[in-house]
């Protein structure tokens, strides 16, 4: 009798705790989202599947001396899984309609007003009770706003880590939902007729202007932002790797293997951070809630700056590029392509939005620099 | 602790004006520099673009050239044709 007992206390049955049965639930909610959604899934199912991991009773996964304790410390703690995704992305983006057409930065400028209106609501959000966020977390929060993971990340990390988990799941969530939310905000700030307006071709870039063009980005980062160099340089690293034609080899690794393997461990680690003390607390549905306020808010400043540029611009604008200024490339572009499609069947402007779309990735990666500057 | 929040409010939004003049202030220095570049590229005069460079290697003296290939390839032929 003695020996059943036991065993039935070395059962997970006899340990599950209620928070544990939910947060698993989550965890299940977002495998479904990944799988059977296709919601981010090469992101959202590692994150699910951590959830799961790290809620098992008795496991230790997460408690020192875990696997997901060590991924969670070497990775993100440090920062580094967020940076070395930041290499691969930057070899992973062509800033030829960038450099083609630069005053599209501005529209990657105007998108990060999301960032910065999101933290003044996180801020306000204290007004009700029970919501007690500090400057840093607020700014970790608003960050979501950049519509770009890594960066969510990173920031969150150095910033308020506690919050790391929710944040991450908000902004990978709606990374997966910008088909849904931009539309209809697109929508009610054009005309039929600003919808339809067709842009000029965008002119032939060199190879010698791609390959200078990180390297100036870092220097100028280098002289007036420093906090911003860890992401802005990793970037602008993988950026040249790609341009300079000369280490195809590091660039094919950096854009392929090596992003998938961090994206792994960094998709296990995040869903380490949901655990039920963590999560099941009224401040991840104040930051499920901002996070789509600043996805919201940065889609209509880059749409109603690209019609301030339009009106002072020789060449036609369509300003529905503006809402490609939240980076969540390639997403956010190709939800610009569709309705504009939609408004006039022979209006391409996928390539006019990638301009803005990677303006918003350095965009972001400033606004996080500043945050960190001012802030951290 | 209303106070508090007031004086958050306020870090917040000199945030919020800071913040976004100099993402404004940066991404703009930034567009000078892309001119800068665009300039400085065109002063350096014509250089192969993306689609020359890739064509370049065509030019490798160890290789024979496009031209020589198809004048070989239309003679083969032809004499295939008389030597039937």
């Amino acid at each position: 009798m003695e020996k059943l007992a036991i065993l039935w206390d070395s059962t997970a049955l006899a340990h599950f705790e209620t928070g544990q049965i939910v947060m698993m639930l989550v965890g299940f909610l977002l495998l479904y989202l990944a799988i059977v959604r296709k919601f981010e899934p090469l992101l959202l199912l590692p994150i699910g599947f951590g959830a799961l991991l790290t809620n098992i009773p008795l496991a230790g996964f997460s408690e020192a001396g875990g696997l997901l304790y060590y991924v969670y410390k070497v990775g993100i703690d440090t920062g580094v899984f967020p940076l070395l995704i930041f290499m691969g992305v930057g070899a992973l983006t062509d800033f030829g309609a960038l450099i083609a057409n630069p005053r599209m930065l501005l529209l990657g400028a105007a998108a990060q007003f999301g960032i910065f209106a999101t933290l003044f609501g996180a801020i306000a959000l204290n007004y009700i009770p029970g919501f007690e966020f500090t400057l840093k977390d607020a700014s970790a929060i608003a960050i979501i706003g950049g519509a770009d993971g890594p960066t969510a990340i990173f920031l969150a990390s150095k910033l308020a880590p506690e919050l790391l988990g929710a944040i991450a799941v908000a902004a990978y969530s709606y990374m997966a939902l910008v088909p849904i939310i931009q539309p209809p905000i697109m929508k009610a700030l054009t005309t039929q007729q600003e919808r339809e307006i067709e842009m000029l071709q965008l002119r032939e870039v060199s190879r010698r202007e791609k390959i200078i063009f990180p390297l100036a980005v870092l220097l100028l980062t280098i002289l007036f932002l420093p906090t911003a160099t860890p992401l802005v340089g990793m970037f602008c690293l993988g950026n040249l790797m790609r341009e300079s034609g000369v280490v195809d080899r590091l660039s094919n690794t950096a854009q392929n293997e090596l992003i998938n393997i961090v994206t792994i461990f960094l998709g296990l680690a995040v869903g380490s951070k949901l655990s039920a003390d963590k999560f099941l607390t009224l401040e991840t549905l104040g930051i499920l809630g901002l996070g789509a306020v600043a996805f919201a808010i940065g889609t209509a400043a880059g749409v109603l700056m690209a019609k301030l540029m339009a009106r002072f611009s020789s060449n036609p604008i369509n300003p529905l590029i503006g809402a490609a200024g939240v980076s969540a490339v390639p997403m956010a572009a190709r939800v610009v392509n569709k309705v504009g499609l939609q408004a006039n069947p022979h209006n391409f402007l996928l390539m006019h939005a990638m301009g803005p779309n990677v303006a918003g990735v350095l965009g972001s990666a400033v606004a996080a620099g500043i945050l960190l500057a001012l802030v951290g | 602790m209303q106070q508090d929040i007031g004086q958050l409010l306020i870090e917040a939004a000199t945030l919020l004006v800071a913040g976004m003049t100099f993402v404004f202030l940066f991404l703009t220095l930034l567009i000078g520099a892309i001119h800068v570049i665009a300039w400085i590229n065109q002063r350096l005069g014509a250089e192969p673009t993306i689609e020359h460079a890739v064509a370049a290697p065509a030019a490798n003296p160890t290789e024979p050239s496009q031209g020589v290939i198809s004048a070989i390839s239309a003679a083969v032929h032809q004499y295939r044709k008389q030597h039937r």
